[in-house]
């Protein structure tokens, strides 16, 4: 089984947002760690380790909002699926938009998963906890976190 | 025999059917007896025919545009109806081709798909633009027939055109509609999807932040509150502009335009002296062009536009140690281009189309909802105008707009204040 808890990478640009998930994990204490960054050019500078990243973590899940300024959810997605050291990864969509469009795209270039932000926050901190035992407890990844 | 025939306008009467009574030709039928031949008989009905065929001519040539050419297709006949509408004379169109009056709109193969026809002594009919001696492009509704002899060989060709320019142009006029009713539904999608969003984000943010600090409170822990209470405040401001945004958004693209000269100088001291706070607290070099050409436009959407590109430049163009502030203007023989420049950071070339998009926002630091050029570009784009950046990382940034000068310019408007408003609300969150 995994040696180290699995690790998240979250892109929110909105902070009040990327505060309601840290708040949520916090209460339901499963054990999982967690990077965030603002927007899509600086997640795919962490998913590539450049930089200040340079000794990241790599994710095991990304949580993807899909506005997000500079390059937007979708053409992070994009990028990750289309990359031969990224494609594995399970992305989770995590956004406020219900459009059938952004639902619709975010399959067609493999997202692993789609989620909408739910206003109340008892909701909003059980579908947090729902991802972490998902892709913390039930879900193996595809391989060993290098 | 009666007579009913109403002259009207020598090119007018378009499509109009004009029965020509023959009570004469009738009686004459009726007449005709199994006798021998008459000659006195024979006359009368050929005079007759001679008349009827006459008033047909007469009918025709009041109705229709009519030209008779040879099987070469050279013209031996026109009817004052085609020189009232080519603008040529009969002595100029008699022995030229139809090509005098080509206006190159129809393809080659157009013309050679009549020649077939018309050649096999087929009848064609078909819709034709032509251009009159002046230049002028005209519609005809066109039936050509061609007339064989008893070998069945064409000796010449008539044709009758009915002057349709008028139900063309309704025609053209409706597509043009329906291409830009297109063009606002797809822009009103986008702005449903876009706002929808915008609008949800902040709300995901208020009740979350409600329910933890109903939460903390029941549980008597006050020391996260006063955070919360923070990122509620933050919320409701980024939902207040949001909406305001909106609003000056949707008043952009539906508003009437109404186009006055404007003197530009007087124009921007006046917009300027309304951000005279900021410039003073970020210590702004503010260098206006001194003489500075009119422009024609509508005054609330020409301080929508240049408020819009000041607000952005003294939100993030002012990041060197002496930031400058100039605006300046360039003539050319289409345009008059206004460029509100900066000396500040400037902008990456690949985000210089994405800046205009509505909700786009750059750099997110400073809490713009990512409309304000968006706004810009909508009210520059209807008017025929249009805007964009010149900009490398560390040069700063020159947004210019440039407005036609196919605006018609009535007189110039000597009121250089009455219109001028600004919603206060806007200002101060801006300040804030």
């Amino acid at each position: 089984m995994k040696n180290q808890p699995t690790h998240f990478l979250l892109v929110e640009d909105e902070p009040a947002h990327a505060e309601l998930v840290k708040i949520a994990m916090d209460e339901n204490a499963v054990a999982n760690t967690m990077d965030h960054v603002e927007d899509g050019e600086e997640a795919v500078r962490y998913l590539n380790g450049e930089g200040q990243y340079a000794g990241r973590r790599r994710p095991d899940v990304v949580l993807l909002d899909i506005r997000l300024p500079k390059m937007d959810g979708h053409e992070v997605l994009e990028y990750m699926k289309t990359r031969d050291h990224l494609s594995t990864i399970p992305v989770v969509m995590l956004t406020t938009s219900d459009a059938d469009s952004d639902r619709i795209k975010a399959y067609e270039h493999n997202a692993n998963s789609y989620v909408t932000k739910p206003v109340d926050f008892e909701q909003f901190r059980k579908m947090v906890r729902d991802l972490q035992l998902y892709w913390a407890v039930w879900n193996h990844p595809p391989v060993t976190t290098p | 025999m009666t007579s009913g025939f109403v002259r009207f306008d020598e090119c007018g009467g378009v499509g109009r059917v004009w029965v020509v009574p023959l009570a004469e030709r009738n009686r004459v039928d009726r007449d005709a007896s199994p006798t021998p031949i008459d000659t006195t008989k024979l006359e009368v009905e050929l005079k007759s025919v001679v008349n009827e065929l006459r008033l047909q001519k007469f009918a025709i040539d009041e109705h229709a545009i009519v030209a008779i050419t040879d099987p070469a297709g050279i013209i031996t006949y026109v009817n004052d109806k085609f020189c009232c509408i080519s603008k040529y004379t009969r002595e100029e169109l008699i022995g030229r081709t139809h090509r005098i009056i080509n206006s190159g709109h129809h393809p080659k193969s157009f013309f050679v798909e009549m020649w077939i026809t018309i050649a096999s002594g087929e009848t064609w009919h078909g819709e034709v633009c032509n251009r009159a001696k002046d230049g002028t492009l005209y519609w005809v509704d066109t039936t050509i027939v061609p007339f064989k002899d008893s070998s069945g060989k064409v000796t010449s060709y008539t044709a009758i055109r009915a002057d349709i320019t008028e139900r063309k142009a309704a025609e053209e006029g409706l597509a043009r509609a329906n291409e830009k009713l297109q063009k606002t539904n797809e822009e009103l999608e986008q702005f449903v999807y876009t706002a929808s969003h915008d609008l949800k984000s902040p709300i995901v943010t208020l009740q979350g932040y409600l329910d933890l600090i109903r939460k903390d409170i029941e549980n008597d822990r006050a020391d996260r509150v006063p955070g919360f209470i923070d990122r509620l405040d933050t919320a409701c401001g980024k939902l207040r502009k949001c909406v305001n945004d909106l609003l000056e958004l949707s008043r952009a693209g539906y508003v009437t335009f109404q186009p006055e000269t404007i003197r530009m100088r007087e124009f921007l001291a006046k917009l300027l002296r309304s951000h005279d706070l900021e410039i003073r607290e970020i210590g702004v070099d503010v260098r206006v062009q001194e003489e500075l050409p009119d422009i024609v436009f509508d005054r609330q959407r020409l301080v929508d536009v240049l408020d819009n590109l000041v607000t952005n430049a003294l939100k993030y163009g002012m990041t060197a140690d002496e930031p400058v502030l100039s605006i300046h203007a360039h003539e050319t023989e289409a345009e008059v281009r206004f460029c509100v420049q900066d000396n500040g950071a400037g902008l990456n070339p690949d985000y210089h189309d994405r800046i205009f998009n509505i909700f786009e926002r750059i750099d997110t630091s400073r809490g713009g909802t990512g409309i304000g050029l968006a706004i810009v570009k909508k009210i520059m784009t209807n008017q025929e105008g249009r805007v964009w950046i010149e900009s490398e990382p560390g040069e700063g940034a020159a947004f210019w707009v440039a407005f036609p000068k196919t605006l018609s310019t009535p007189a110039l408007s000597t009121d250089t204040g009455g219109a001028y408003e600004k919603p206060t609300d806007t200002l101060s969150s801006r300040r804030g």
